[in-house]
């Protein structure tokens, strides 16, 4: 395959042109309610062309990889349409690699019974509680080999394996029902999915006592973000802004977004890590054939980076941080984040709760989305904080405010720190779910605008 | 029949007792701008089957898009079926398809450079009507051809088209930052130029100016963009999965006065170049214009094969997939009557309230039990039946039922095609009374 590759890039007439081709499986196993709903594995083939030509972009994907020539010159063709003005990409060194799964529990050797064994067992925890009308248990591994080849001589073949596991829980009490879920993930190998059943449990116990929990008053709070809602706040909220393909076409964001601007406190740190093993949103090299990097965003307050592809790199004058990805085939690499997060400091949890006097301590993520400054999130669970002390639970939480404004907010990072991926992902431009990570300490943030009743 | 379906059926048939295949062949053709100029141009086939067995009575499935390796995707199925679930149906052997438009031939003539030239002159009226707008644009030709076949003879296929045309702006508007967008998804070509131009140059205007909006129980006027969001809740509430697993509040209570008298809604498969529109089901069953909910009366859950069996129903023809999925009940095309009142006029009849477009956080809250809490991404606040400026930072919250059967005030006699939150729609507005505003 690789000389059929080099001999169709050579056949381009393009100013850059690079081949993509990509083999995945994926194996899942979905229990909903007591029932196997599906269990299997799928088998994917496919490839790509990008040519860029005069600064446009022609991109053909396709299932059948045969007359990889062909398909060339109709990227070529596509890229002549577009291109008007100067192709600029940001320097990389080249690269040859081959990067191999290696691991000790490759979900691959587990055979296809146990693993729906494994999500029996977890989805039995679920449905056999009472006052659970409804359940949800997912496995899924992916593994996928890759083969990125460019005229400038790079040629990557990298193998991820990805594997994870979902639990939702549904409780009923009348015309009440009530949802929660929770979810793991990453490319550390089976393990990854084994002992589960506290969270199963947790799940449980958190629809249950949804279902007694109040509707949160609607108004302003001072907030505690637990480390997976900090991680969707780092990831959404801010993440989102930093990425350099919408910033380098807009100037006025761009000058919102200007290196060097005050962001927030002192001790705020942001950063995008895909280079962390393990993690669901790790890689060894972007969708470009660029080195994954660790990136900080914000460095003590200070906007320090952003995240690039060789394009975005390349107009602005920066640095390519290795953050051009595609969740498949199928699509061009955008500019994506890896793990997000926010460094911890030294506030304790219980000395951020101590000094509340009214507040609101939020757990866990149902989602969240932004369109540019204003975000929005919910949080799955939520307990009121009096006095310095939790309270009972409060449910249909949903955080919503302007980032800036937000980050000058948050007057405590805690000493804790953790990672959160899970068997979701992040979407943008049509491509979802693209496997990252996020997370981070414990934060408190005040004057938090939460809609409600 | 095609080849590939033939062979794969014959594998399966030595490893079950009955069998499916659907294979689907695309090819799109993606046209972007970015910030005001031609971004990309892209080429997109796709090809991929689906393979179903019942094997010991069980289902099994897998799916591929490498035809090189088809023996993997019949042991990958039949693996699949020794922890499957029971069927409780049979493959149907055929019924009688009704005509439906499915293909515009206008579109199928429709080049990549056509598009780039309808979305230059676009870029070209809004340039002059909205200078301070960043426009994105992006024009979609889709083609695809669906065949199915089974092992009790069913045989069918169908070509498709669809064309979907994205406007959004974004501006920055007293220090905050404004989107306006507009999108069509159609059957067929819709070159809408000069009719989405128009309303973005006026919902901008809108946008200049912000209004102060005091938290509290208003009126507001849901625009058919913002009609998706409810719609995606009714879309849950009638699938018969959820009647199955009893996570429906809809369980139970077919015939029941659910909703305001003056709402009636359809599904119609056979809607003329509807977004979802089939000659038959992913599975092989011949739908029909269905009603889920006549005057507000509760007629219909849907049903595909499987669900249908389990509870002893029959399919209602909503066996919807890609072929990458096992079928599961999903909606075709959502076709909700429009009511008597001009768009215009009901706006003109609001005393003071808001209306919304761009609802932002959709699908956070219990989208099942009909409840929502959203952001107002792109919203307005009325006074005196005159839009008096965009809204900032608000939130609206309610429960879908609650909504459309006790505070519908007005139903607009327009209605429009959307297909947003992944649902095809024929949407009027709707003003809803005393809805619960918080604001900042």
């Amino acid at each position: 395959m690789e000389g059929l590759i080099k001999k169709a890039l050579g056949k381009g007439q393009a100013d850059y042109l690079e081949i993509r081709l990509e083999e995945k499986t994926i194996t899942g196993v979905t229990y909903a309610g007591k029932e196997l709903d599906s269990v299997g594995a799928n088998a994917v083939k496919g490839g790509n062309v990008r040519a860029l030509y005069k600064g446009g972009w022609g991109f053909v994907s396709f299932n059948s990889l045969d007359e990889l020539d062909a398909k060339v010159a109709q990227a070529c063709r596509a890229a002549r349409l577009v291109g008007k003005g100067k192709s600029k990409l940001a320097k990389v060194p080249k690269v040859t690699a081959v990067i191999k799964v290696n691991l000790k529990d490759d979900p691959r050797k587990i055979p296809l019974d146990q693993k729906v064994k494994l999500a029996k067992k977890y989805n039995g925890i679920i449905t056999d509680s009472k006052g659970i009308i409804s359940s949800s248990v997912r496995y899924e591994d992916v593994f996928k080999k890759q083969t990125f080849a460019n005229t400038e001589g790079t040629f990557i073949t990298e193998e991820r394996m990805y594997c994870g596991a979902a639990f939702a829980a549904v409780a009923k009490d009348g015309a009440n029902v009530q949802r929660a879920h929770d979810t793991v993930g990453g490319t550390g190998g089976y393990h990854t999915v084994l002992k589960l059943e506290s969270k199963a449990e947790a799940t449980v116990k958190d629809a249950r006592d949804l279902l007694k929990a109040e509707k949160v008053s609607s108004g302003k709070y001072t907030v505690v973000m637990d480390p997976k809602m900090c991680g969707v706040f780092a990831h959404e909220a801010f993440g989102h802004l930093s990425e350099a393909d919408f910033i380098s076409e807009n100037s006025k964001l761009k000058k919102m977004m200007t290196l060097g601007i005050k962001f927030g406190v002192g001790a705020l740190s942001i950063l995008d890590d895909a280079t962390i093993r393990g993690q669901r949103g790790h890689y060894c090299y972007d969708e470009e054939g660029v080195a994954a990097q660790k990136n900080y965003l914000i460095k003590n307050g200070i906007l320090v980076g952003r995240l690039h592809s060789r394009q975005t790199a390349g107009r602005m004058n920066e640095k390519a941080s290795g953050s051009a990805r595609a969740i498949s085939y199928q699509f061009k690499p955008i500019v994506r984040m890896g793990c997000t997060y926010i460094e911890p400091r030294d506030c304790s949890f219980q000395k951020m709760i101590g000094e509340i006097k009214n507040g609101l301590y939020v757990v866990s993520a149902l989602g969240g989305m932004t369109e540019l400054e204003m975000f929005t999130f919910s949080a799955m669970k939520a307990y009121l904080i009096k006095n310095g002390k939790l309270g009972p639970m409060v449910r249909d939480v949903i955080l919503t405010g302007n980032v800036f404004e937000t980050l000058k907010n948050i007057d405590a990072i805690g000493d804790d720190l953790e990672l959160h991926g899970g068997l979701g992902g992040c979407g943008k431009d049509g491509q979802m779910p693209l496997p990252v990570s996020d997370g981070g300490p414990h934060i408190r943030v005040k004057d938090v605008v939460v809609g409600g009743k | 029949m095609n080849k590939i379906i033939n062979q794969i059926l014959d594998l399966a048939k030595k490893k079950a007792e009955a069998a499916e295949v659907i294979l689907v062949e695309g090819k799109e053709s993606p046209v972007e701008f970015r910030s005001g100029k031609l971004h990309s141009v892209e080429h997109k086939e796709i090809k991929g089957a689906g393979l179903r067995v019942v094997r010991h009575g069980r289902i099994g499935f897998s799916s591929t898009t490498d035809f090189d390796k088809l023996p993997a995707l019949v042991d990958h199925a039949a693996a699949g079926a020794a922890f499957g679930q029971q069927a409780v149906f049979n493959f149907p052997a055929g019924c009688k398809p009704a005509g439906v438009k499915t293909v515009d031939p206008q579109l199928e003539k429709f080049t990549p450079a056509q598009a780039v030239a309808e979305g230059q002159k676009a870029l070209g009226i809004l340039a002059q009507k909205a200078p301070a707008l960043k426009c994105d644009i992006g024009l979609n030709k889709k083609f695809y051809h669906v065949s199915l076949a089974n092992s009790r003879g069913f045989c069918g296929e169908y070509d498709k088209t669809s064309f979907s045309y994205g406007l959004s702006g974004v501006t920055i508007i007293n220090g905050s930052l404004t989107f306006i967008e507009q999108e069509r998804r159609r059957g067929k070509l819709d070159l809408a130029t000069s009719e989405m131009t128009a309303k973005m140059v006026r919902m901008y205007q809108d946008a200049k100016k912000t209004a102060k909006l005091a938290a509290g129980k208003m009126p507001v006027l849901f625009t058919p963009e913002a009609m998706s969001l409810l719609w995606m809740s009714i879309a849950l509430g009638v699938n018969g999965k959820a009647e199955q697993k009893k996570t429906t509040p809809l369980l139970g209570r077919l015939g029941e006065k659910m909703l305001d008298p003056r709402i009636t809604v359809s599904d119609d498969p056979l809607l003329p170049y509807g977004l979802a529109s089939a000659p038959f089901d992913d599975e092989g069953v011949c739908g029909a214009k269905l009603d889920l909910f006549h005057q507000g009366g509760f007629k219909n859950f849907i049903y595909d094969l499987q669900t249908a069996g389990i509870l002893g129903k029959r399919s209602t023809g909503h066996g919807r997939r890609s072929f990458g999925a096992q079928p599961s009940p999903q909606v075709s095309n959502l076709v909700i009557a429009g009511g008597k009142t001009k768009l215009a006029q009901m706006i003109r009849n609001m005393d003071s309230g808001l209306i919304v477009y761009d609802l932002l956080g959709a699908g956070q809250s219990n989208i099942m039990a009909g409840d929502f809490s959203v952001n107002i991404g792109l919203g307005y606040k009325v006074e005196q039946g005159k839009i008096v400026g965009r809204v900032k930072d608000a939130m609206i919250a309610g429960n879908v039922y609650d909504l459309l059967k006790n505070k519908v005030l007005e139903i607009s006699s327009e209605t429009e095609a959307m297909g947003s939150y992944g649902i095809s729609t024929n949407t009027p507005a709707m003003l809803f009374d005393g809805m619960n505003v918080a604001a900042k």
